[in-house]
């Protein structure tokens, strides 16, 4: 495996976890999946759709997100939102990205 | 169809009932959206090449309809698979141990060198793919339920020489077959002592497994069933009574080895268990007591040799015995006798040890 092989899989590995953050960050107020891979995309996050939707059902059967069907510009769309349970997960969450993020800054 | 319907077709047909509607509607509203946002920035409608280019963007259904499942994403996971993989290794090193002597026989039989050799190579690559896909069975099923077996978490250093095994050298041997390897120089001053529960019990379990997939004929060492042999010892033909004999305890064989591999596992879980597995020790001890005394007693095989009741079965061990030390020559069919009758008592003792335990419910080995 080339240096850049290594660099992308490693990456890849390193960016894995922040997605959930980001994603719980991004519902704090209501998406449908299609705006909400948008607005991350914009944040600089790309996530394909076979990541994301199978992660928004996740992250709603662990209790964090709400969900509802509801008609938008003539098509039923799912908006998710944040659940209480998930403020607090995604306020524990963001503190220890802070304590990981200023560890690392110690380290780099 | 148009394009997307046939796309999300082949995405809901991978699915599970129950989310396939909800999970493609959630797909198709992501799909049109992507559609229209590339209609507003061309300015016009989409080709079918360009549908077509979008929706394989999205992923091939079969990696999209994966992902919204909901157990595992591979047959043996991470954290199974060096157990998948050490089973394989220890069965592919009882296969080659079984081809080896095997082929060893059929030319001290008379068989021609080459042919033996060839037939060995077959019965290793044939038994291994079996072994192969029996192991990924297990390790797909493990996979899936909710808690690990017991002898995946609760292992113990004093186990752990039996993993050594995999060395492939004397070193590693000698310490798989006794325990206490690579622990703590306390634990280490133990070796020489029998193998732990747990790892005698692993062993078994493979050896077990081997022969009972070698008796059933999902591996071949030598390229003939079992039913096939020819059998000639000493130029007294035994094929027809061999032949008879297996057809007899086929189905009895089948039983006690699926039972013995059931055990095996349930003790390496329940190590401490003693008068459990005590009982289990006992029941399939008698089981092996009961087949060893009617294959010497009442089996087409010893009537084919001789063997009428007990008296006969001493008078013929007396027999080879004395005129092999006084001659030198030992009769082949009085051997096979004295393997039989030897053959028993293993049983006898194995049950005499385990109604100890089962009185006792002490297991001295779980006590070093």
């Amino acid at each position: 495996m080339g240096e850049t092989e290594t660099f992308e899989a490693l990456k890849l590995e390193l960016r894995r976890g922040s997605l959930v953050l980001a994603t719980l960050a991004r519902l704090r107020s209501e998406q449908y999946g299609y705006s909400l891979r948008m607005a991350l995309a914009e944040d600089g996050i790309e996530m394909e759709e076979s990541t994301l939707y199978p992660l928004l059902r996740r992250l709603e059967s662990q209790g964090l997100l709400t969900s509802e069907w509801r008609e938008e510009d003539k098509r039923k769309k799912r908006f998710y939102r944040l659940s209480p349970e998930g403020e607090a997960v995604l306020k524990r969450l963001h503190d220890e990205w802070r304590r990981i993020s200023a560890s690392l800054d110690r380290v780099l | 169809m148009s394009l997307i319907d046939r796309y999300l077709a082949a995405v809901a047909a991978q699915l599970p009932a129950a989310s396939r509607d909800d999970v493609t509607a959630e797909l198709r509203d992501d799909i049109m959206s992507r559609i229209e946002a590339r209609q507003e920035s061309l300015g016009r409608d989409l080709t079918d090449d360009e549908v077509e280019a979008i929706l394989r963007e999205v992923g091939h259904p079969l990696v999209v309809a994966a992902r919204f499942g909901s157990g595992p994403q591979s047959l043996v996971g991470p954290e199974l698979f060096p157990w998948w993989m050490f089973g394989v290794k220890v069965g592919l090193m009882v296969l080659v141990g079984v081809a080896i002597l095997s082929s060893v026989v059929k030319v001290i039989g008379g068989m021609d060198f080459g042919q033996a050799i060839a037939q060995g190579f077959h019965s290793f690559f044939t038994g291994g793919i079996t072994l192969v896909g029996v192991a990924t069975i297990a390790g797909y099923i493990f996979e899936r339920q909710s808690d690990r077996p017991s002898f995946i978490t609760n292992w113990r250093v004093r186990d752990l020489g039996f993993f050594e095994i995999t060395r492939l050298d004397t070193e590693g041997f000698d310490r798989a077959l006794n325990s206490g390897a690579g622990a703590p120089s306390s634990v280490r001053a133990m070796r020489g002592r029998s193998m732990s529960p747990v790892a005698r019990a692993l062993s078994s379990a493979v050896a077990a497994t081997v022969l009972t997939a070698w008796w059933i004929g999902a591996i071949r060492f030598g390229g003939v069933p079992l039913d096939e042999w020819i059998v000639e010892i000493a130029g007294v033909d035994y094929t027809q009574a061999v032949r008879e004999t297996v057809s007899i305890i086929f189905w009895p064989v089948v039983v006690y080895g699926v039972s013995r591999v059931v055990f095996d596992l349930f003790r390496a879980a329940n190590p401490r268990a003693v008068r459990l597995t005590a009982v289990g020790d006992i029941v399939l001890a008698a089981g092996r007591l009961v087949m060893f005394g009617w294959l010497l007693l009442v089996s087409p095989i010893s009537r084919a040799l001789g063997i009428v009741d007990v008296g006969s079965v001493v008078e013929r061990i007396r027999e080879t015995v004395q005129t092999g030390i006084h001659t030198g020559v030992w009769s082949l069919s009085g051997v096979i006798v004295l393997i039989l009758a030897a053959m028993l008592i293993d049983p006898m003792c194995r049950i005499l040890v385990c109604v100890w335990r089962f009185l006792t419910g002490r297991d001295r080995r779980l006590e070093r």
